[in-house]
């Protein structure tokens, strides 16, 4: 072998290694990004958003330097969330810069300053939520903004995976397209489905109802003021809970409703992927944990109801939510990639 | 000049003149009990274990709720007993130099109920050896959220504006609540630990006097007319609501 193609194929080898390294901090930067959403659920479930009232300091001091031992009740919460938001941040500028320094396609470095903007702006609305002191539309966007970062860090991973390439157009058939197109329908459902749930969280609708699957043991919830009078007396006395209004009861059950469409949105294309793409191993793989998180997640549901909306339950639906949201996202992008050959 | 029993009654109506001007100068007063109809309400043990002091400070005496108690003598204590209505119409009364305190005590709030009046200073400190933030959403005032993370720290705020209630929490602390009353006259009270309230200084006149409890979303309402500055006494009974019969969406 020849000087120069010995150096090309070491160059060409060195540049595939860091190109797996580069999928591979890709990847813990989305897990990073999982494990933080996770975390801003549990300060929502513990009431926990305003236990440090200043920010960017912790009760006035550097948030990197507040000692330990004073992590206590709500601070815990939301003070080890800041923690897990600034690391994120952190690996964002990692990642943006390794990507524009790397010999990656253009879009995928604006996807990574994308990725940055949004993180950076996360973080600035998270500070917002606790300077106007927990306003329901910042709040609401604060946890949307947390699902589309994750969905950016996430695409990064799966388009740096080695062993893909993208699909030219005159390669696309006409049952790709339609596929492709469902995939956008069930992750706009999904992601919406997540605002929804994020809007009855920071509504305090959470346990609005406080059955399932009936509603106060109706298919429907109450419509009228007077009807809802006696379950507020059963719900102060018998459950100890908080009296609840018309609105609340109705945005939890838009939530519900919202699942129904999820459900019904994901088993066509669940179904579609089996009829049509049965071959494509990654696609019926994708399909097939969507149809398990999908069981999993309303089953958590239910149980975050039964359980008074117990903490680590909560946490965990919320998690699935974001799982499937993901795979959803993973699905549609494998749209996009064929496996090279 | 005059006989001894014309001196006696004169000095006696002086007396009475004096002793009743002496009534309308202090005013009437309206006093009384809240009290609970049916088995003492058994009130629920908090879990506190989320912060060491407050789980070393209680672990032989448990926090209980304060969302309702109900005294050992058939009371309600934290009813806040207000005049609604009556008063002079167009009349300001003058704030009170004297300033309320709120404490953080033992992981909860002294006191739980509290009345104050629009313009007067509130002293809310901390005297726990832990950190507790301050957090208020009033809807007619202004709403802070302020931390004090060692004991011995205090700030002072007033309220501007009438408001019942103002809520009081700590999200360090999720079981922490107080309500604070801003008025915009000094005629109020809270029940204490044997139910009792006493409003005084009142001119003469007919009132619409209101309770607020934090457990039962309707007021009580009483009409209580005052005059020559006597002291007239009412009660408002309480007592667990009965669960209606379902008819329906």
């Amino acid at each position: 072998m020849s000087t120069t193609a010995s150096t090309s194929v070491y160059a060409t080898s060195s540049r595939s290694s860091a190109d797996l390294w580069l999928h591979r901090f890709a990847v813990v930067v989305a897990v990073c990004t999982f494990c933080l959403i996770l975390a801003g659920s549990m300060v929502t479930t513990t009431g926990s958003g305003l236990a440090v009232p200043d920010w960017p300091t912790t009760y006035g001091q550097n948030m990197f330097t507040y000692p330990p031992s004073r992590w206590v009740g709500g601070i815990l919460y939301e003070h080890v969330h800041r923690l897990i938001g600034a690391s994120v941040g952190v690996l964002m500028i990692v990642l943006c810069l390794w990507l524009w320094f790397s010999c990656r396609p253009r879009r995928l470095k604006w996807l990574g300053s994308a990725a940055l903007l949004a993180v950076c702006l996360q973080g600035l609305l998270g500070g917002l939520t606790v300077i106007f002191r927990l306003p329901t539309w910042i709040s609401v966007a604060h946890a949307g903004l947390a699902e589309i970062c994750f969905c950016i860090a996430l695409s990064i991973a799966v388009l740096t995976a080695p062993g893909w390439r993208a699909i030219a157009a005159g390669e696309l058939t006409i049952e790709q397209a339609k596929l492709r197109r469902f995939c956008k329908v069930v992750l706009a459902c999904v992601f919406l489905q997540i605002i929804l749930g994020a809007l009855m969280r920071h509504t305090q609708s959470g346990l609005a109802i406080t059955d399932f699957p009936l509603a106060y043991g109706s298919l429907i919830p109450p419509t009228s003021s007077a009807a809802l009078e006696s379950i507020n007396i059963e719900r102060v006395w018998e459950l100890e809970l908080e009296p609840v209004n018309l609105a609340q009861v109705w945005i939890h059950f838009a939530h519900r409703v919202g699942a129904l469409v999820v459900v019904l949105a994901a088993v066509i294309l669940v179904r579609r992927v089996f009829a049509h793409f049965s071959g494509r191993k990654e696609l019926v793989a994708a399909a097939m944990v969507l149809s398990g998180l999908l069981i999993l997640q309303i089953l958590l549901g239910a149980v975050t109801i039964w359980s008074q909306a117990s903490l680590h339950v909560t946490t965990a639906h919320v998690g699935v939510g974001v799982l499937m949201l993901g795979s959803s996202l993973v699905l549609l992008l494998r749209t996009w990639t064929h496996p090279r050959r | 000049m005059f006989s001894k029993r014309t001196m006696m009654a004169a000095l006696a109506a002086a007396f009475v003149c004096s002793a009743a001007q002496l009534a309308w100068a202090d005013g009437g007063v309206i006093k009384g009990l809240a009290s609970w109809e049916g088995e003492p309400y058994k009130r629920k043990p908090i879990q506190v274990s989320a912060d060491p002091h407050c789980a070393k400070i209680h672990s032989d005496d448990p926090l209980l709720s304060e969302k309702l108690v109900t005294n050992p003598n058939g009371t309600v204590r934290d009813v806040f007993v207000y005049v609604k209505s009556g008063l002079p119409v167009g009349k300001t009364w003058p704030v009170s130099s004297e300033k309320v305190v709120l404490d953080q005590n033992g992981c909860h709030y002294v006191p739980h109920v509290f009345g104050m009046m629009a313009g007067q200073e509130l002293i809310v400190r901390n005297s726990d050896n832990t950190a507790h933030n301050i957090n208020t959403s009033p809807k007619n005032n202004e709403g802070f959220n302020k931390g004090q993370p060692k004991k011995g720290m205090e700030f002072t705020e007033t309220f501007e504006n009438r408001e019942i209630m103002v809520k009081f929490k700590c999200d360090v602390h999720p079981w922490m609540s107080a309500y604070c009353a801003v008025m915009d006259h000094p005629f109020f009270a809270t029940t204490d630990e044997e139910g009792h309230f006493e409003i005084t200084g009142l001119p003469d006149g007919e009132y619409v006097i209101a309770t607020w409890h934090e457990r039962f979303k309707k007021a009580q309402e009483q009409t209580v007319v005052i005059s020559g500055g006597e002291t007239k006494e009412v009660e408002f009974v309480f007592k667990r609501p009965k669960k209606k019969k379902k008819k329906g969406n």
